[in-house]
């Protein structure tokens, strides 16, 4: 089973059947985040692998070769951290946790000779930051444009790391750190920078903004030479998605450190229909008969040759079965129009879903954002205040739904960490809060009809994937709407 | 470089699923004078995990206990050198050690985890280089130390196997 996910981008994903409970994948998650935001590699394979599904430039392998190049340091630095923090959290169960953690595949393929002495080591922190975290950060802050690799060839970018290692392979500059790390521990000395980067050897580049600018630029005039591409195409990409100066951090603030985490449906149990191989129409009616009171999902996204491909995910919130089926376009359009249920979207272009989508009023689409809370307002088309009500899911998960004058619904999954950041959006009125009126269950904006909250309920439990018949939860109802007083307090 | 170690390496390197700085690095270790056990095993891991699909990770049922595959396949390693008598170990070369945990082992690595025969050979051969470079004796000692003393299930495992 998968806890967690960081696949090299801003969002951690941790799967929503984990409960809060759940430290150590948090946290080991959060430091695949921390360590390849943080450094100017980190920062390379983050928009290589976005450029490279963005724009389909095939350049798969070598991102491949790029993330096998600092596979160790990702890791064992994780397990490091989750070490740590599950020692603090419950020092009573450590032995019998990490007794099992060396029992994992993980833990063998990643934890170098070392690992136990530098994890029993008191201290764990150097220059303010976790002490392998910033070990890693060090092996990894290198500018491999400098060696004007040819991306589209993964092999010649593979055989250039290996013959700089000392300069540019992650996982070389990582082990050298690590066995400094263990001389200075076998003397009882205090871990420095100073003392690591002059007793190791190794040199690093400071992540400023400048030098990552001047990397992504160098980048950019690169692919455009190796692909024979026009220039403009990854500099208006890179341009994109480049954080401005004023916003860009070398540390960490608290809202970064607690809004990434977002809870996801990492383990989903998907079905074809009975008829998988029969043409659409015999698969669509094969739906509206099996799962006639089902929700649909919609995920889009571009193919490689600008089709639009669609998946609708069936969702049978009773049963608990999860039906998928590809569509073009057109099969996507005349199947929204038939079916009855609740459709929701999962895209990230608003606008062209906006076109296609030609339903009555009063059928509500629900869009759901998966990412960080302070992105998600940028996502709801609103002219005027948005209205927004949250359901408390569980003891540590929030959906938190907001409509638009266009009756349609946007939310997004949270941890209940970012109340405040909400509560800070509703003073500073950004955000109106919609309390339910009693006692006939309506509001008036949301809940038109009295029995218009499971409508919403069924949505939470299409994107948890979770079941009414699952009854291993000790039977728990799914939550509450929450008073805004409550939260407030 | 022994001619079997050699071939054995380009074979790893045509592999595109296995990560190459891993083969590289153990290429480099087994060149080295000194032997870092820890590091070589560790490799070994990786590599394995690559070339097996992550498929090492499985655990199989032995009584009770789950016990990861490659633990197991190593306890069999452990238990068919125990009972060998190599008292001429500087003869055995990788390739000998290597054709020998092959004939011995690969059935049960194709069967237990359903991976092609190649590929089965390959993963045995690997093992049987790190075997021959820090010697059969020490790698026996080494493999004792670090993975069965203390940890109960491998050592009831270990139990089982040597008294079957």
């Amino acid at each position: 089973m998968i806890h967690g996910k960081y696949n090299y981008g801003i969002n951690v994903l941790i799967d929503t059947n984990l409960d809060s409970n759940n430290i150590d994948t948090k946290v080991h998650e959060i430091t695949h985040q921390t360590i390849t935001q943080c450094s100017l590699y980190g920062v390379l394979l983050i928009l290589l692998k976005a450029m490279n599904e963005e724009l389909a430039l095939g350049l798969k392998d070598t991102f491949k070769v790029l993330a096998d190049a600092c596979i160790t340091t990702e890791e064992m630095s994780a397990l490091y951290g989750q070490c740590l923090i599950k020692r603090v959290a419950e020092p009573e169960n450590f032995a019998n946790y990490y007794k099992e953690l060396k029992s994992t595949e993980q833990y063998h393929m990643y934890c170098m000779a070392g690992f136990e002495e530098i994890l029993n080591y008191p201290q764990y922190q150097i220059n303010d930051t976790i002490l392998l975290t910033e070990i890693a950060i060090f092996a990894m802050d290198f500018d491999l444009t400098e060696l004007d690799p040819d991306w589209t060839d993964p092999s010649e970018v593979q055989r250039i790391i290996a013959s700089h290692a000392n300069t540019h392979n992650a996982d070389y500059r990582y082990r050298k750190l690590i066995k400094t790390v263990r001389k200075l521990i076998r003397n009882n000395e205090e871990i420095t920078e100073e003392k690591l980067l002059r007793l190791s050897r190794v040199t690093y580049q400071d992540r400023e903004y400048d030098a990552v600018a001047e990397m992504l630029n160098r980048f950019a005039r690169q692919l455009s030479k190796r692909m024979n591409l026009p220039e403009g195409i990854f500099k208006q990409y890179i341009e994109n998605v480049k954080a401005p100066k004023e916003t860009f951090f070398q540390h960490k603030t608290a809202a970064d450190v607690e809004q990434p985490f977002v809870p996801f449906a990492l383990n989903g149990n998907y079905r074809w229909p009975e008829n998988a191989d029969a043409n659409f129409n015999l698969q669509m009616d094969s739906v509206f008969f099996a799962l006639p009171d089902s929700n649909m999902m919609i995920v889009h996204k571009d193919d490689p040759d600008k089709k639009l491909h669609y998946l609708a995910i069936f969702h049978h919130a009773t049963a608990g079965y999860y039906y998928y089926i590809p569509m073009v376009k057109k099969e996507a359009e005349t199947f929204i129009s038939r079916f009855e249920g609740n459709v929701i979207f999962f895209t990230e272009d608003y606008d062209r879903v906006d076109r296609m989508v030609k339903l009555p009023k009063e059928r509500r689409i629900f869009y759901c954002y998966v990412g960080e809370w302070r992105y998600f307002m940028e996502t709801i088309r609103c002219k005027s205040i948005p209205k927004v009500f949250i359901h408390e899911v569980d003891e540590d998960k929030i959906a938190i739904f907001v409509i638009n004058e266009k009756n349609e619904v946007f939310f997004t999954l949270q941890y209940n960490t970012i109340y405040k950041y909400i509560l800070d959006e509703i003073k500073k009125g950004n955000m109106e809060y919609v309390q339910k009126f009693q006692p006939d269950f309506t509001d008036g904006i949301f809940y038109l009809e009295s029995n218009d909250w499971c409508r919403y309920e069924d949505v939470i439990m299409a994107y948890l994937q979770k079941t009414y018949l699952n009854f291993t939860n000790d039977g728990k109802v799914l939550g509450r709407r929450v008073v805004i007083e409550d939260i407030a307090e | 470089m022994d001619t079997y170690v050699k071939n054995t390496f380009e074979i790893l390197k045509d592999n595109s699923t296995v990560n190459q700085f891993a083969v590289l690095e153990l290429e480099e270790l087994l060149q080295s004078e000194e032997t870092d056990y820890a590091e070589m095993q560790r490799l070994f891991y990786l590599i394995s995990g690559d070339l097996c699909h992550d498929k090492t990770g499985s655990e199989l049922q032995s009584n009770n206990a789950k016990i990861r595959f490659l633990d197991i396949l190593q306890l069999n390693v452990y238990k068919f050198l125990k009972k060998k008598d190599f008292i001429e170990e500087e003869k055995i070369t990788a390739s000998v050690m290597a054709g020998i945990l092959i004939e011995k082992l690969s059935d049960y690595l194709c069967s237990s985890l359903g991976i092609s025969g190649g590929y089965a050979s390959l993963l045995l051969s690997v093992l049987a280089i790190i075997i021959i470079k820090v010697g059969i004796n020490s790698w026996c000692a080494w493999f004792y130390e670090n993975k069965v003393h203390g940890n109960q299930d491998m050592e009831d495992a270990l139990t089982r196997l040597m008294n079957e």
